[in-house]
């Protein structure tokens, strides 16, 4: 795994987890009910609907992808990605196992759970592979 | 024995690595911006009446493609609304996930296709829909699945990478 594919997978969780940030900052820090006054995406199906279904979430949850992405950059291809990634797919199933129409934990939809399992299946296919300097 | 003409197979052309990934990451974020409507744990089926799948699954009852497709959505689905609604939000988040990441990609691709036909089956025929929405869903699929799309930029490239995979999980990269 060379350091360049792992920082461009970090840099697109990143890029993610502050757009996810933005879009829900009129919900609070931690809500566990779903954002209803979004910042980027207004009406319309497209892009607003798009947007709010693929980047529902909270603030809280984004600072939590902004530390998946953290952990990509620094684990993946190492040892360590095994453990990470295993948390990070748990942490996709738990969240959408949690997911009702009256909320979630930090507000998450299955879109963003589904983000954090995909991510999680990446780290865990990258410690399989060994790690070159490049 | 093959000759070196010079030539790169066009596998290495970055254009032709890069497509199949775009299509691949493109059905995962269908499946990502629709599975959040499913919603437990009435999956749209209130006292006030019926919204989300609820609706899909009613009106699919009324003008499915098939006759004995309706008449499955009718009498096994829509009484056992919350199973199937769970079942849905499982097998769409998974799709998201396999497809999006490119982990065992050509599986998933058919999974889409087979939700996709069946999507389509229950709703083609509803007032406002384009049929032709459904069955380019399920083309995509079946290129997605064609390309063995997740062998560029997927989880499946490195899981090949390694070597010593199981045939039967081969054929589902």
């Amino acid at each position: 795994m060379s350091k360049q594919v792992r920082f461009r997978v970090a840099a697109i969780v990143a890029a993610y987890a502050l757009v996810v940030i933005v879009a829900n900052a009129r919900n609070g820090l931690l809500p566990s009910t779903f954002t209803r006054e979004w910042v980027l995406f207004g009406g319309g199906a497209f892009p607003g609907d798009f947007g709010r279904n693929i980047f529902a979430g909270s603030i809280g949850l984004g600072v939590v992808l902004l530390l998946l992405a953290a952990a990509v950059a620094v684990t993946a291809g190492r040892p360590a990605a095994r453990f990470v990634g295993a948390l990070a797919v748990a942490f996709g199933v738990l969240l959408v196992a949690l997911y009702s129409s009256s909320g979630n934990i930090l507000a998450a939809k299955p879109a963003g759970a589904a983000v954090f399992a995909a991510v999680g299946l990446f780290l865990l296919a990258s410690s399989l592979v060994k790690e070159s300097r490049r | 024995m093959a000759q070196d003409t010079g030539v790169r197979p066009e596998t290495e052309s970055r254009t032709t690595r890069i497509l199949p990934a775009a299509l691949r990451v493109t059905a995962g974020l269908l499946w990502l911006s629709n599975v959040g409507w499913k919603t437990p744990p009435d999956f749209g089926r209130s006292a006030d009446g019926c919204s989300g799948l609820c609706s899909l699954v009613e009106e699919g009852s009324e003008v499915a493609v098939l006759p004995p497709w309706g008449w499955l959505l009718e009498n096994v689905v829509s009484p056992n609304l919350a199973v199937f609604g769970y079942v849905t939000l499982a097998v769409e988040f998974l799709l998201a996930v396999l497809l999006l990441s490119g982990t065992l990609t050509r599986g998933a691709a058919l999974l889409g296709l087979g939700q996709s036909i069946a999507i389509g089956l229950s709703v083609a025929n509803a007032d406002g829909e384009w049929y032709w929405s459904y069955l380019l869903m399920a083309v995509l699929h079946f290129a997605v699945f064609a390309m063995a799309a997740g062998r560029f930029y997927g989880v499946d490239a490195l899981l090949r990478r390694r070597g010593n995979l199981p045939r039967r999980l081969e054929a589902l990269t």
